[in-house]
């Protein structure tokens, strides 16, 4: 009990002399090829997005590992000082926390089983699909907002991670879950029942959530992404940690 | 910064408990990666737990009348932390054994943990099978990572099929989508998600049942009775039935 209390204390004195010195960011280890555990550690672009804006400002990084629903509420209450997991910029995050400019370019994509491709041929738009297939999705991504908003009032299967959503379709529960491009990209080569439909949806940016008012770290973050993309670090990034995704 | 009010309170609770006799806190060691018993939510520092072992901690603190300070830990950590006396006992689906027993005591079983194989329903090649001695060493089964699961498939079959992956809903996708004959998972899972899926069958071959216990510092005789006797509560009140529905058998398929 005595070694806690130090320890408490010794983080109290620490964090009080030193608080400016880490910068504390949040992820989740679920999200191939972005963040994902590989052993203990979790690796991928955007840890290494993180690391890079950590050196930046010449601060240590800590990382946390959290729920994807969690995270936007943890940067507005600013229990974290940034998150980095693929997060799509929308109107409604914006609300509650500011974002970097766009990292990446991204967007959904409809998973269905490949003994279904037949049932599918007249399916040509996001909204045909949404109208005639019932969806599923995990909650709090832009996959679950885009499968409400086709879905046309129809209920939409929401769960936990986007597993227990491939489930839903390999077990036929439901015809299609929503999912993010480069994730299923990255898992979906290892589920061969399933496969990807062809139809389009929305481009979609990915940018780091940041403290509402947070102009300092706004503008690091901002510098940190354009000198990336400016040295072509960003490229070798895209390349190791995208392109050449392995599990 | 609210990091800033949050370091302020744990410093008031430092004072405090400096002043505080030490016996008004229970610190209870827990495993931070092994849901559905103890896993990690929400976000303050990321020290907030969940699952069936801090439900169970919960219990325990009350009947004591102390204040619960959870400790999220990995597992290769927890004995030694106990030992030390850095936490004063610990939950984290720790399984009775002759070997942990010479370093420090446990409760009763708190939970009956047992291994199931699944495998799709209608898979002719596990028909008949009755014994683990009974399945082909040409096998390929999927389990979580660092499990008890790993342990077992890794004797039944050659190790080399035997494919570990992060997560329960990813095992479970790996059968599904036919990468692998069979997965192991934990029987009260199993069953919940056999009821669910029903494409898929637990076979009927049983293995050793392993006790989960609370572990104790060695001696502290007054702690074991404690919280044998909310065990005892517990279970005979029914909320023990009501959390494992909840943290177990809903795990996966609520």
């Amino acid at each position: 009990m005595k070694k806690i209390i130090l320890l408490l204390l010794s983080i109290f004195i620490l964090s009080c002399s030193k608080k400016e010195e880490f910068l504390v960011f949040g992820t989740n280890d679920m999200f191939p090829p972005f963040a994902h555990m590989v052993q203990d550690e979790i690796i991928g672009f955007d840890v290494e997005l993180a690391k890079e804006i950590a050196k930046e400002l010449g601060v240590q990084l800590k990382i946390i590992n959290m729920s994807f629903d969690e995270l936007i509420p943890a940067v507005a209450s600013r229990d974290i000082d940034m998150a980095i997991c693929s997060i799509t910029i929308t109107d409604k995050r914006q609300e509650i926390v500011d974002f970097s400019n766009p990292y990446y370019e991204a967007s959904q994509v409809a998973i269905i089983r490949k003994e279904d491709i037949g049932l599918f041929e007249n399916i040509h738009t996001k909204e045909e699909l949404g109208e005639s297939k019932s969806l599923s999705a995990q909650v709090g991504t832009t996959g679950a907002l885009m499968a409400n908003q086709i879905a046309a009032g129809k209920p939409v299967l929401e769960l936990d991670t986007w597993g227990q959503a491939l489930i839903e379709v390999s077990s036929k529960k439901v015809d299609a879950a929503i999912i993010d491009m480069e994730s299923a990209k990255a898992f979906t080569y290892k589920y061969s029942n399933l496969i990807p439909l062809d139809i389009e949806f929305p481009t979609e940016s990915y940018g780091v959530a940041i403290n509402k008012g947070n102009s300092k770290l706004l503008n690091s973050v901002n510098s940190t992404i354009a000198n990336l993309i400016e040295s072509g670090r960003y490229d070798e990034l895209v390349k190791s940690h995208i392109d050449n995704y392995k599990e | 910064m609210k990091r800033s009010i949050l370091i302020f309170l744990l410093s008031i609770i430092c004072f405090t408990s400096c002043s505080k006799k030490k016996e008004e806190f229970l610190v209870v060691g827990a495993n931070e990666m092994f849901p559905p018993f103890g896993y990690r939510v929400g976000n303050t520092f990321g020290n907030e737990m969940d699952g069936f072992d801090i439900a169970l901690a919960k219990e325990i603190a009350k009947d004591m009348n102390k204040t619960l300070i959870i400790s999220p830990m990995k597992f290769n950590d927890i004995i030694p932390a106990l030992v030390k006396g850095e936490i004063d006992i610990a939950l984290s689906a720790m399984t009775i054994t002759d070997e942990r027993y010479k370093i420090i005591d446990f409760s009763t079983s708190y939970y009956k943990a047992s291994q199931v194989i699944i495998a799709r329903k209608g898979d002719k090649r596990f028909e008949k099978m009755l014994t683990k001695s009974d399945i082909d060493r040409n096998t390929t089964i999927a389990t979580e990572r660092g499990s008890t699961g790993t342990k077992i498939a890794r004797q039944i079959t050659r190790a080399e099929l035997v494919s570990e992956v992060n997560s329960l809903d990813l095992v479970l996708m790996e059968l599904i989508s036919e990468n692998v004959d069979a997965i192991i998972i934990d029987r009260d899972i199993a069953r919940a998600i056999a009821n669910r899926y029903d494409h898929i069958t637990i076979l009927p071959i049983e293995f050793e049942i392993e006790n989960y216990g609370v572990a104790i510092q060695k001696g502290d005789i007054e702690m074991r009775d404690s919280i044998n006797k909310t065990l005892e509560r517990i279970i005979n009140s029914g909320d023990y039935i009501s959390m494992v529905e909840a943290y177990i058998q809903g795990y996966l398929t609520e």
